[in-house]
Order: C-alpha cells, then structure tokens, then sequence
C-alpha cells in the first residue's frame, strides 16, 4: 500500500514511531537498523535479568510483589531503550533534524506548534483512558479533582517538553 | 575523500537540488562529501549519473591517500 508521497505504509509509519521528518534513505534505514539492533539487545537483556529478578522476589515476597517488580523493570527497560538511548541516536545520527531554509523558519516553527497541540491532545486523551482501565473501569462520574488534576499537569507537561523538543529539532541549513 | 562536492558546485548544484534529484536526504549528500559515509554502489551510480561522469572521477583515490588516512 503507498501513501500519497509513493512511500509504503510501513515507511510512513516507521518516520512517523521514530519521528523522522525527511525520506527514509539508505543512510536513514541503515542508521535506525543500528539503533534498532542495540535497542532490541538492550530490552532482551534487560528483561531477562528482570525475570530472574522477579522469580527470586515472589519466593521472597509473594506473586503480586513479582508482577508489580516485572512490570516496573519491562517499563523502565522501555523508557530507557527507547526514550533516552533512542532519542539520542537518532538525534546524534541527526535522523530527527528538521532542516528548513531561512525563509521557511518562522513558518516551521509556527506549524511546529500546531503539531504539538494535536500530539498532546491524543496523549493525554491515551494517558487518561490508561488510568482509567488501571481503575478498574470505574465511572467517569468517579473520577475525583485530582484525577482531572493529574490529567492536566501530565498534558501541560508533554506539551512543554514536546514542544521543546521539536523547536530544537528544526535546524537552519547552510551548506 | 570523494570529489562530489567539486562535481556537484561544478554543476551549479545545491546539496538539496542534487538529493532532491536522486531520492535522499540532504544530510546524507553533506555526509557523503564529508567522507562520513560510505555510500551503496547504487546510490554511487545515482550520483555519477546525476553529475554527469563516471565512478572513479567521483571516488577514485590512490593508495597513498588511504595509508594516509
């Protein structure tokens, strides 16, 4: 399946996951390969060890303690690879750059914030339909102020840090 | 180190104008100038086609220069 641009569908989305703005060439796929490899060697290892981990705390501490301890460590397993260990790979390959004329500056960087507006909207509209089922789907008429609270800090915080994030990401080229 | 840069400002080229011609990114055109990356045969093609000549007037370099390196 091609999308308007004659990319495949799975080249979209891939640009789309890793937030890389220009075509997916040679160098872009064998770069993000690299990366992928190392993520994927860093979770396996990771998750092993955790799984050992878990085992030795349900002798210790029971089932839940287990899973509360296997959770945590995939999680933080995810956010490391892919959050920090990503994101600074892509960016030293300078994958996520954004080159724009001087022209175009002011325009990027207003289309930029329109982006991030949306992207934040979705998030948070995931992050509270997240909390939710980890509620056990409880009422939404059940949802206290400091639930709303929590919604709106986590949305003003993802907005500033992305907002942050892409406005660094465009980059004037010279040649 | 290759000698795109010189065909490609020969031709009157931006780095953008010659990847937009052969399908990548500009980074990647300034990459390979730069001798940071090695480009695929295909890719080497592209860019002889696109700047009118040949392989070894782009890439050839002689011993001395890699012991150098």
């Amino acid at each position: 399946m091609k999308t308007r641009t004659n990319e495949s569908l799975r080249d979209h989305c891939v640009r789309i996951v890793f937030g890389i703005p220009g075509p997916l060439d040679e160098y872009a796929r064998q770069e993000l390969g690299r990366i992928s490899t190392n993520i994927l060697a860093f979770i396996a290892v990771v998750q092993l060890i955790g799984l050992g981990v878990a085992l030795w705390v349900s002798a210790r501490y029971g089932d839940a303690a287990a899973f509360n301890t296997l959770v945590s460590i995939i999680l933080l397993s995810l956010v490391g690879a892919l959050g920090f260990y990503g994101t600074r790979s892509l960016s030293r390959a300078q994958l996520t750059r954004r080159e724009v004329s001087a022209a175009d500056y002011a325009r990027v960087r207003r289309h930029q914030l329109h982006r991030t507006s949306w992207t934040t909207i979705i998030s948070t509209a995931g992050y509270g339909l997240l909390n939710w089922l980890w509620s056990s789907g409880e009422s939404l008429a059940h949802l206290t102020v400091t639930d709303w609270l929590q919604l709106i800090i986590f949305g003003f915080g993802f907005f500033i840090v992305m907002y942050v994030n892409n406005v660094l990401s465009i980059k004037r080229y010279t040649e | 180190m290759n000698h795109v840069r010189e065909f490609r400002r020969a031709q009157k080229l931006s780095q953008l104008a010659l990847a937009k011609e052969i399908g990548v990114a500009r980074q990647t055109i300034n990459l390979i100038e730069n001798g940071k990356y090695n480009p695929s045969l295909d890719l080497c093609l592209k860019l002889a086609w696109a700047l009118g000549t040949d392989l070894n007037s782009l890439f050839w370099r002689n011993q001395n220069e890699d012991e150098n390196e």
